[in-house]
């Protein structure tokens, strides 16, 4: 607050009063989005470390006689481990694909002129517009057609597309702030223009590619609805739908165990975002955005 | 070892001429300053002569090697930009052997000319170091050793002292003319700093609006600029200029007259009652007590630089600027101003060329 501001008001709270109620907003604030945000974090995890009993009782803490870890027993089934090596085959191939694809275009949209450049970019964002059920049906009767259906390129295909736009963007801005004389600079010393991209450009955009990583990570570990339609068959169902899948398939849902297939979904992201994070900040912390 | 020629260099953007028609000879061994206003196309014309920037017409050569569409990458020649452009990612050690790197030498042999070059530059000690670490000057010496590891063709600078301190500049300058020196090679420096230019050349090409206005030593650049715009733009203060026509006095001799001045002149028979300009440096500008036969001068302000003084006057052929002793005051009086006729350069007033 500048003096500027407050010139002229008729009520005027004292430098240290409005300091204080400053912070209590803060503080009640953030309680507020920790218990909203957090509270079904907690109920997931406290359900997942107790035993059918346990949960039937409900409470908020487990007691030690429900305590247990058994649940995490689940992930042996063949099922769900199957599920399991999917996902992270998906997710790998979905991190992989979109780091290389928005290296080389974020590169040619910030180094090279072409008609239309702006007007291509921002068609690129046109995918957004969409929810993944709306895109999910016609790319059923694509991969269909194509054979894709079941396959791991199908869905990491469909999930890169989803992840491209947002990475190609931040890829160009990125590039944009590292100067040209540098590569120019590369390319004096006798560099062609490839080595340059490679030796000089892309172990600079290193922010960029983890913002990309965690970003692509989160769509590709956390997608359902382009998992459950292109990927029908059971055995080739990636960890989210086929969570979905079991508690349909079962009468009497067992809670503990979803709960703790769930806390197995969640954690993965979880770490690498914990981990990633300063690198994240960085990668948006774009002077010419 | 050979010599760098442009021949009639022309680049064009569009409908506009950034360079035009340019011709231009660097001797093996020479430095040569291109200097100019920005956007004069000094810039233009290295990136095309490096190769990072085509030709639209003319030709470029390297002794006998045409090389006006070769890539940068096939030139050898050495560029030190002006925002230094050392890879952040890399160490000291990195930055420089990467040229070597490039060239498919092996690490132990790298590493020797590394030590040999950073040592000649003084950054010995700095190898392990990230450029990001170091100081403006060290980020310099290392921006020049990776320049000059490959044995370059050619020097070419970008203006590399623009963003520095004045302080930094003069510490730079010795080193920038011993490594050019060492390294033998043709050399074009290309600044806007005429200062910059006069202390470090063996010549200085001048360039004002995509055109080349002259190319001389130092010296001949300042004593006899071949252009008002030359005049102008090299020396400090610049040079001043009034405008004149040539008249007959009542005993034949010839006189150059403008508004409150008269200047006794001759030899300049072809040009009877046309208009002239003439320009005068402030150094050969006289202050004395008011009298009728200078310009009335009034004093309006002092400059002290310390061993000399630049002194402004309003007089009634505008505001001018005459170099003072040091410890003159002018103290907002009256004064004349007298010219040293010996010292006037006479300029066609419609195309600034110079004629006598």
């Amino acid at each position: 607050m500048s003096d500027a501001d407050s010139f002229g008001r008729s009520v005027r709270l004292s430098f240290r009063h409005r300091n204080r109620l400053y912070r209590l907003g803060l503080s009640v604030s953030a309680i507020l989005l920790v218990v909203l945000l957090g509270f079904p974090l907690y109920w997931m995890a406290a359900n997942a470390v107790r035993t059918r009993l346990g949960v039937q009782d409900g409470g908020l803490l487990p007691t030690p006689d429900t305590v247990t870890l058994e649940q995490f027993a689940v992930v042996t089934d063949p099922t769900v481990g199957q599920y399991l090596i999917n996902s992270t085959i998906v997710t790998v191939g979905v991190v992989l694909t979109v780091l290389a694809i928005s290296l080389v275009s974020g590169y040619g949209l910030a180094r090279f002129e072409f008609p239309y450049k702006i007007a291509v970019a921002r068609f690129l964002l046109l995918g957004y517009m969409f929810s993944p059920i709306v895109l999910s049906i016609p790319l059923y009767l694509i991969w269909d057609r194509l054979g894709l259906l079941n396959s791991y390129l199908g869905l990491i295909l469909t999930l890169s597309a989803i992840s491209m736009p947002f990475s190609v963007w931040l890829m160009w801005k990125y590039i944009q702030t590292i100067p040209e004389s540098v590569e120019a600079s590369a390319w004096v010393a006798g560099a062609p223009r490839w080595r340059a991209f490679v030796d000089i450009v892309v172990p600079q955009t290193k922010p960029a590619m983890i913002a990309n990583a965690i970003f692509a990570f989160a769509i590709a570990w956390g997608d359902f609805t382009f998992a459950y339609v292109l990927m029908p068959s059971n055995d080739a169902t990636t960890f989210p739908a086929g969570l979905f899948r079991l508690l349909g398939s079962q009468w009497d849902a067992s809670w503990a165990e979803f709960m703790a297939m769930s806390l197995m979904l969640t954690l993965p992201p979880l770490v690498f975002a914990f981990f990633l994070q300063s690198y994240l900040l960085k990668g948006f912390k774009i002077r010419a955005l | 070892m050979v010599s760098i020629t442009l021949d009639d260099v022309t680049k064009e953007y569009g409908s506009l001429t950034a360079v035009d028609d340019l011709s231009l000879t660097i001797e093996d061994g020479e430095f040569v300053s291109l200097v100019g206003p920005s956007g004069c196309g000094k810039t233009t014309t290295l990136r095309m002569v490096a190769g990072l920037e085509s030709v639209t017409s003319g030709q470029i050569r390297y002794g006998d090697r045409t090389v006006t569409t070769a890539p940068v990458q096939q030139r050898g020649v050495a560029l030190l930009f002006q925002d230094i452009a050392l890879y952040p990612h890399m160490t000291v050690e990195e930055n420089i052997a990467y040229p070597l790197k490039l060239a498919g030498i092996d690490g132990s042999d790298r590493h020797e000319r590394v030590v040999e070059t950073a040592s000649l530059l003084q950054v010995e000690d700095q190898l392990a170091k990230y450029p990001g670490d170091l100081s403006g000057g060290q980020q310099q010496r290392v921006a020049l050793g990776r320049s000059i590891i490959r044995e370059p063709t050619l020097f070419l600078f970008d203006e590399p002292m623009s963003d520095l301190d004045a302080k930094l500049k003069h510490e730079l300058r010795p080193l920038f003319a011993e490594i050019t020196d060492q390294v033998g090679c043709p050399t074009l420096y290309v600044t806007h700093d005429q200062e910059e230019a006069m202390t470090m050349s063996d010549r200085i090409a001048v360039m004002n609006d995509g055109h080349l206005e002259q190319i001389d030593t130092p010296d001949r650049v300042y004593r006899q600029p071949d252009t008002q715009f030359v005049g102008e733009f090299v020396g400090r203060p610049a040079m001043e200029f009034f405008d004149v026509r040539i008249e007959h006095g009542d005993d034949g001799s010839e006189l150059l007259a403008g508004e409150n001045l008269t200047l006794a002149h001759d030899g300049l028979n072809g040009y009877d009652g046309d208009d002239l300009r003439v320009g005068i440096r402030p150094q050969h500008l006289r202050v004395t007590e008011r009298n009728s036969s200078g310009i009335p001068a009034t004093h309006v302000f002092d400059e002290t630089l310390g061993d000399r003084t630049h002194s402004l006057f309003e007089t009634p052929l505008g505001r001018v600027t005459v170099e003072t002793p040091a410890d003159f005051r002018g103290s907002q009086t009256e004064y004349s101003i007298e010219i040293d006729v010996e010292k006037l350069s006479l300029y066609d007033p419609a195309s600034g060329i110079r004629i006598g």
